[in-house]
Formats: C-alpha cells, sequence, structure tokens
C-alpha cells in the first residue's frame, strides 16, 4: 500500500498546479485543500481557470506543473484509481443524445462493472431521485434543458462517487431548477460525499459551499467562508437622509469629518465605514448640530460586490 | 435521499483495493467494449436513417453497376466471366473498406460533443470506446452486406462454395477492421465530424477507383497498372473474387490483404488510443 484514503487524507489536495495553452497560463501555481465530506466553491469568472482545474482532477487534460490527489490519488500517475472514486458533471450535459433517459445511466452502470440486475435497479433509482421516471424511456435529445442536467447529474452518480465535481451545474437554469438542483448537492454533501463546485454566482457559492476560492486569471485572489470573503472587504457602507433637504450639505461635512470620504445625492448621504466607533462619533455630533434624521441605515457589501471589487483590482494588478 | 449515499466505509475500502490495480482486466475489457458495442447498435434505432446507406445504397449500387457497365465491360473482361461474377466482389469490397468512414465521423461527434468526456473519466479500457464503434460498425455491414447478397442473387449471382462466400468476406472485414482503425485515427485528431469525412472520402476515392473493383486491372494503363496493384483494395477485391466465385487460386491475396489489415491496425490502433486520451 503507498497510498490510500484513510481518514486524514484530504479529499483533493492541490499543490503549485500550473496548466498552459500556449502562451496563455490558464492555472497559475494553485494549491487547494478540500477536505472529506465538504462542499468547497471555485468561484470566478469566465477564463478564471475552473473548468481547467476541474479537468486537470479529472483526468481529462494532463497536468503542466505542480501537483494533485483525489482521495489520496495521484492524478497524474494513478489516473486509473482517480477514476475510480470520481464523479463528472460538466458545463454542459454530456449525456448520449441517442440513448434514452434509461439507456444512459444503465450505460454507466455497465461500464462500471455493475452486473446487469444491478445496473437497472441503479439506473431505475435514479431516474427517481432524478423525477425523470416518467421520460425513462424517451430519447434524451428529446429532454428539456433542465432535464438533461438532471440526466448528466444523475449519470455522474452511478457508482456512487466519493468525489464529485460539479463544474457550473446551473449555468443557463432558471431559478427554480436552480434550487432543486442546490438542494440535491446538499443531499449528497450530507450523505458525505466530496464535491467541487465551480460557479460564477456568489451566490451559489454562499449557498452551498463551507469554503470558498475566488480565483481570476488562473490565481487564487481570495479564500475563505463566505463571511470572511465580505470582511476581507471592508464594504460597510452609513447612509442617512436628514429630515430637512437643507441640512443636507452640513450633514455631509460631517461626514466627511468622521469617515474621511462622503456623497450627497438626491438628499441621502453616503459614506464608508471601516470601524464600529465612527458611529457613535458621528451620532454625537450629529445630535450637537440639532440635525433630525429620517432614516440612518448601514450596509454591508453584498457577495457580488465583492466578487466585482476581489476581480477588478486583481486586473488592476497586472 | 439513500440514492445519493456516499460510499459507506468498508465498500470504500474494497474501492480502494480496486482502484489501485491500474489494469483493467480482460473481462472487464470486454465487458466494456460490449457495452459500448450496445450503446452505437442503440444509437441507429434514434436515427434509422443512419442504416440507409447500409440498405439502400448497396442494393443501389449493385444494380446500378451492373446494368450500366455491365455491357461496356463485357469485353475486357476475362472469357467466361460475366460482369455480375466481376462486380458483386467489388461491392462488398467497396462496401466494406468505405462502410468504415462512418466510424470516424461517428467518433469525432462524440468529441464535439460532451459524452466522450464522461467515457474518458470513467475507469474503463480507453479502447473501449474505440472498439465498441468498430464493432457496431461492421455489424452494419454485415447486414449491407446480406442485402448486396440478396439483390446480387435476385440479378443472377451465384457463389462457388459457401465456405468460400464467407471466407471472402471475412478477409474483407478483416481489412475494413483495419481500415477502420485509420478512420478512428483521422476521428481523433479532425476538429469537425466533416473534416474527417473529408479527409477519408479523399483518400479513399482514388483507391477505390484505381484498384480492380470494378474494372480488371489488365484494361488499365501500365503506369497505373503498378499502384493499381499494390493497393490494398485490389488485392482484396482480387481474392474475394477468387473466393467467392472460384476465379483462381486465393492464396497469395489473401495473404497479402490480410497483412494490410494486420498492418494498418497494428499501427493505427495505437495511435488512435494516444490521439484519443490526449485530446482536449
Amino acid at each position: 500500500m503507498t497510498t490510500g484514503n484513510t481518514g486524514t487524507t484530504p479529499a483533493i489536495q492541490v499543490k503549485g498546479l500550473v496548466k498552459r495553452f500556449g502562451e496563455q497560463v490558464a492555472v497559475d501555481h494553485v494549491d487547494l485543500t478540500v477536505p472529506t465530506g465538504s462542499v468547497f466553491g471555485l468561484l470566478g469568472p469566465n477564463g478564471a481557470g475552473k473548468t481547467t482545474i476541474v479537468r486537470m482532477l479529472s483526468t481529462l487534460l494532463p497536468l503542466d506543473g505542480g501537483s494533485a490527489t483525489v482521495t489520496g490519488f495521484d492524478v497524474a500517475t494513478q489516473p486509473h484509481a482517480v477514476r475510480r472514486v470520481i464523479g463528472l458533471t460538466g458545463q454542459y450535459a454530456a449525456v448520449d443524445e441517442a440513448l434514452s433517459g434509461r439507456e444512459n445511466l444503465y450505460l454507466i452502470g455497465r461500464l462500471l462493472d455493475m452486473p446487469v440486475k444491478a445496473a437497472r435497479a441503479r439506473a431505475d433509482e435514479l431516474l427517481e431521485t432524478f423525477v425523470l421516471t416518467d421520460s425513462a424511456k424517451k430519447l434524451a435529445k428529446t429532454y428539456s434543458g433542465g432535464m438533461r442536467r438532471r440526466l448528466d447529474l444523475a449519470a455522474s452518480l452511478v457508482g456512487t462517487p466519493a468525489v464529485l465535481f460539479l463544474d457550473e451545474p446551473t449555468t443557463g437554469l432558471d431559478p427554480h431548477r436552480r434550487s432543486d438542483l442546490w438542494e440535491i448537492v446538499r443531499d449528497l454533501a450530507r450523505n458525505g460525499t466530496t464535491v467541487l463546485l465551480t460557479t460564477q454566482y456568489m451566490e451559489e457559492a454562499e449557498a452551498l459551499a463551507e469554503d470558498i476560492v475566488v480565483m481570476d486569471k488562473g490565481r487564487i485572489i481570495a479564500k475563505g467562508t463566505a463571511a470572511e470573503l465580505k470582511q476581507q472587504v471592508s464594504g460597510r457602507t452609513l447612509q442617512a437622509r436628514p429630515t430637512a433637504a437643507a441640512d443636507g450639505a452640513l450633514l455631509r461635512e460631517l461626514f466627511e469629518d468622521a469617515l474621511g470620504r462622503a456623497e450627497l445625492d438626491g438628499g441621502l448621504v453616503t459614506g464608508p465605514l471601516t470601524e464600529d466607533s465612527q458611529l457613535n462619533l458621528l451620532l454625537n455630533r450629529i445630535a450637537a448640530k440639532h440635525i433630525d434624521l429620517a432614516e440612518i441605515t448601514t450596509t454591508t457589501a453584498s457577495l457580488d460586490e465583492v466578487f466585482l471589487q476581489l476581480t477588478t483590482t486583481s486586473g488592476d494588478a497586472k | 435521499m439513500s440514492v445519493l449515499t456516499a460510499p459507506a466505509p468498508s465498500t470504500d475500502l474494497i474501492r480502494t483495493a480496486a482502484a489501485a490495480k491500474r489494469r483493467v482486466s480482460f473481462r472487464a475489457w470486454a465487458r466494456h467494449s460490449g457495452a459500448m458495442i450496445r450503446r452505437n447498435l442503440l444509437s441507429i434505432k434514434a436515427d434509422p436513417e443512419e442504416l440507409l446507406d447500409v440498405t439502400i445504397f448497396p442494393i443501389v449500387m449493385t444494380v446500378l453497376f451492373t446494368y450500366v457497365f455491365g455491357g461496356a465491360m463485357k469485353g475486357s473482361l476475362p472469357k467466361g466471366t460475366n460482369y455480375l461474377e466481376f462486380l458483386v466482389p467489388g461491392i462488398f469490397t467497396q462496401m466494406l473498406t468505405f462502410g468504415t468512414m462512418s466510424v470516424g465521423v461517428k467518433l469525432s461527434t462524440d468529441f464535439s460533443k460532451g459524452v466522450i468526456d464522461r467515457f474518458r473519466s470513467l475507469p474503463i479500457a480507453r479502447s473501449a470506446v474505440l472498439n465498441g464503434h468498430i464493432v457496431a460498425s461492421m455489424l452494419r455491414l454485415l447486414l449491407a452486406s446480406a442485402i448486396t447478397m440478396a439483390v446480387a442473387s435476385a440479378l443472377g449471382f451465384r457463389v462457388h462454395t459457401a465456405l468460400g462466400f464467407f471466407g471472402g468476406l471475412g478477409v474483407l472485414m478483416g481489412l475494413g477492421v483495419g481500415v477502420s482503425w485509420i478512420a478512428v485515427y483521422i476521428g481523433s485528431v479532425a476538429k469537425t465530424p466533416a473534416a474527417v469525412n473529408g479527409i477519408m472520402q479523399l483518400a479513399l476515392f482514388p483507391l477505390m477507383f484505381a484498384s480492380s473493383i470494378f474494372a480488371p486491372v489488365s484494361s488499365m494503363p501500365s503506369w497505373l497498372q503498378h499502384f493499381v496493384n499494390i493497393n490494398p483494395l485490389t488485392t482484396a477485391a482480387d481474392s474475394a473474387r477468387e473466393l467467392m466465385t472460384g476465379s483462381g487460386p486465393a492464396a497469395h491475396d489473401v495473404l497479402i490483404t490480410l497483412a494490410w489489415a494486420l498492418g494498418f491496425t497494428l499501427i493505427f490502433a495505437p495511435l488512435s488510443i494516444r490521439a484519443y486520451k490526449r485530446r482536449s
């Protein structure tokens, strides 16, 4: 026994991973550690290198540098062993359109060395789970986009993989279908499957993943939980509206003194809040000047704003 | 949801032990290939027009060639041979080599859809996907052969011996498998299914006409004969003729044809598997 998945081995371990396409560096020294049984989010815009990483981890693309293991098996030197423990659902539904839904799943079962009966039973079981029983005998090419996605996901689960790669599983799905799929991913994770999810949507990463890595242009630009990522960008904003519009200019001055920067727009004064103590200070000063406030709020930057800020900064740095 | 349960610790160990074995056993290889053959045959059901080239086409070819060229050819054939006897083994040769084009096109279509990524991420023999295409294609061509034989019989074609007929068909299928590996290789490296089709046609058409498939070599100019005589389609058509109609001793042509088939397979099967693995 050289390697094996003992309890302490992370489900996925990536060190210094590099992939080049000609001149372009698609993945630039990426390190990842995905603990067993977690949902891990790989977040980034198009071209960030997410899909390339998934393709390398699922043995579809050779590595140009670094190393990667899945349940302890090296993707470069033990690809066959890796294939035994993974499931893959790509960006586009990888099903055979000329086969029925049931035949698609049966085919995978047979390719995974299941006996005929077991492969049939597993196919029916999955069709049931993914609400495809009624269309089981119809050709996959007649399926709607959502049905194809479900069939695709079912196909990647035939062998009950220990590690599941989901590459932008909800791109192009309507919101209703998206939340259905999220529920399935949560179920999988609850039952011990490790899921590596790539997505362009912060919302999706936040909804599903405990750990999130933000990528841009082949590099990791931030990592942490959704809450940590929000904090990483000091995105809190203080907004206040004076009861009398005439107080607007004065209020803006107070904001600027206390917060360093302020704007007045349509009667609403806005400034960046970096420390809680600033809030008391500012409120005291406003009271001293006898300005009545109609409303006052603090807002945290939405994750989408965080994401946008992270990816634009990384672009500027170049 | 029990369906979505990840492997329990005990089965996990089994999986790990199995996973540590790198190679696919012969039985697993046969099972994977079988599953892929089944997949390819089932896909015919989804698109029955696919069968046109192996059903209607051989009928049209046989009838057309017999009546269009039959009269013109009479003079240039060896004495005592009628054109039907000469043509039918040629039609079989043409069919079983040209028919392999579809293998390359289908593989290329697989690549252009996502399904090949799924197959490549599964712990199966790398050759199973390719074998599956080749065997399914050969089965299609057997159907075409049966139809051609029926039409030819109706037109008056008689086989010498049943053994000879099946022997001839066997030799042609052997070459068909060899040519299939070339088709699979082109299917693995060419960018689109249309490109595969184009390349195959470009390569096969001259080979088909510059051979003894439709006309006897003796009727061609001598510079062309040099080429025609080393063309594997010539030796294939000649062996089919000799075996099916008893027109002469077959051993020499059969050996050369099978040597070509073996050569094609030995060169292009490893190249194809390599290209299949590396394609991204």
